[in-house]
């Protein structure tokens, strides 16, 4: 194992296989209607980026991944707020005028945005607060 | 940002992989500073102004134009 880990960007790749390996099982697994199958190997999978992480000798994320990181997480905000600041009011007029009827999936989509944003404001309020 | 990175790695004889480990970066790390694809973090900077013992303006050349502050044009 110590081999494999030796040159760090091979332990990247190995966290990003398990990690998306993992993922991908849960939910394929929950499809296919079989969900303990799908945790049994998320979680087997998520142990095995912990193992990778604790034994490899030098550092396998530093500064430029937490940039890209953030970047990511930056433009998948834009992305959703604008997506929701089109979309969900132009539902609610076609839901105002009979053309649309809120289902369990889009409003499950909705509440999901909302708690989002929520979760971004209240981040906000707290990070300026502290600086 | 504008660096002479690889010229100053050159001189010392080191690889990218060397230089990355030593100041405990990923390699590549190194290899976007060097190829100007990503800005170091203030401490990066200065990790690798020490490694090579030189300054930090001898590493990085930002285009940055500072205006004259009121005092110095006596406005």
């Amino acid at each position: 194992m110590s081999g494999l880990l030796d040159r760090p960007s091979r332990a990247r790749r190995l966290v990003g296989g398990l990690t998306v390996l993992g993922g991908v099982a849960l939910a394929g697994f929950t499809v296919l209607e079989r969900p303990l199958v799908g945790v049994g190997v998320y979680v087997a999978t998520m142990l095995g980026v912990v193992v990778v992480r604790s034994q490899a000798t030098a550092p396998m994320f530093d500064e430029r991944d937490e940039t890209v990181s953030r970047e990511a997480a930056q433009w998948t905000l834009t992305l959703f707020g604008l997506g929701s600041a089109g979309v969900f009011p132009a539902l609610t007029v076609a839901w105002g005028v009979g053309l649309f009827e809120w289902e369990p999936w889009s409003t499950a989509i909705a509440l999901f945005v909302a708690v989002l944003f929520l979760t971004y404001g209240a981040f906000l309020v707290v990070f300026n607060w502290r600086r | 940002m504008d660096n002479s990175l690889g010229e100053y790695r050159g001189q010392f004889g080191v690889s990218q992989r060397e230089l990355a480990e030593y100041i405990g970066v990923t390699r590549q790390t190194i290899n976007a500073v060097e190829g100007d694809r990503y800005d170091p973090s203030v401490e990066l900077v200065f990790k690798l102004a020490a490694f090579f013992e030189c300054s930090v303006d001898d590493l990085f050349h930002p285009d940055i134009a500072v205006e004259t502050t009121a005092s110095e044009t006596g406005d």
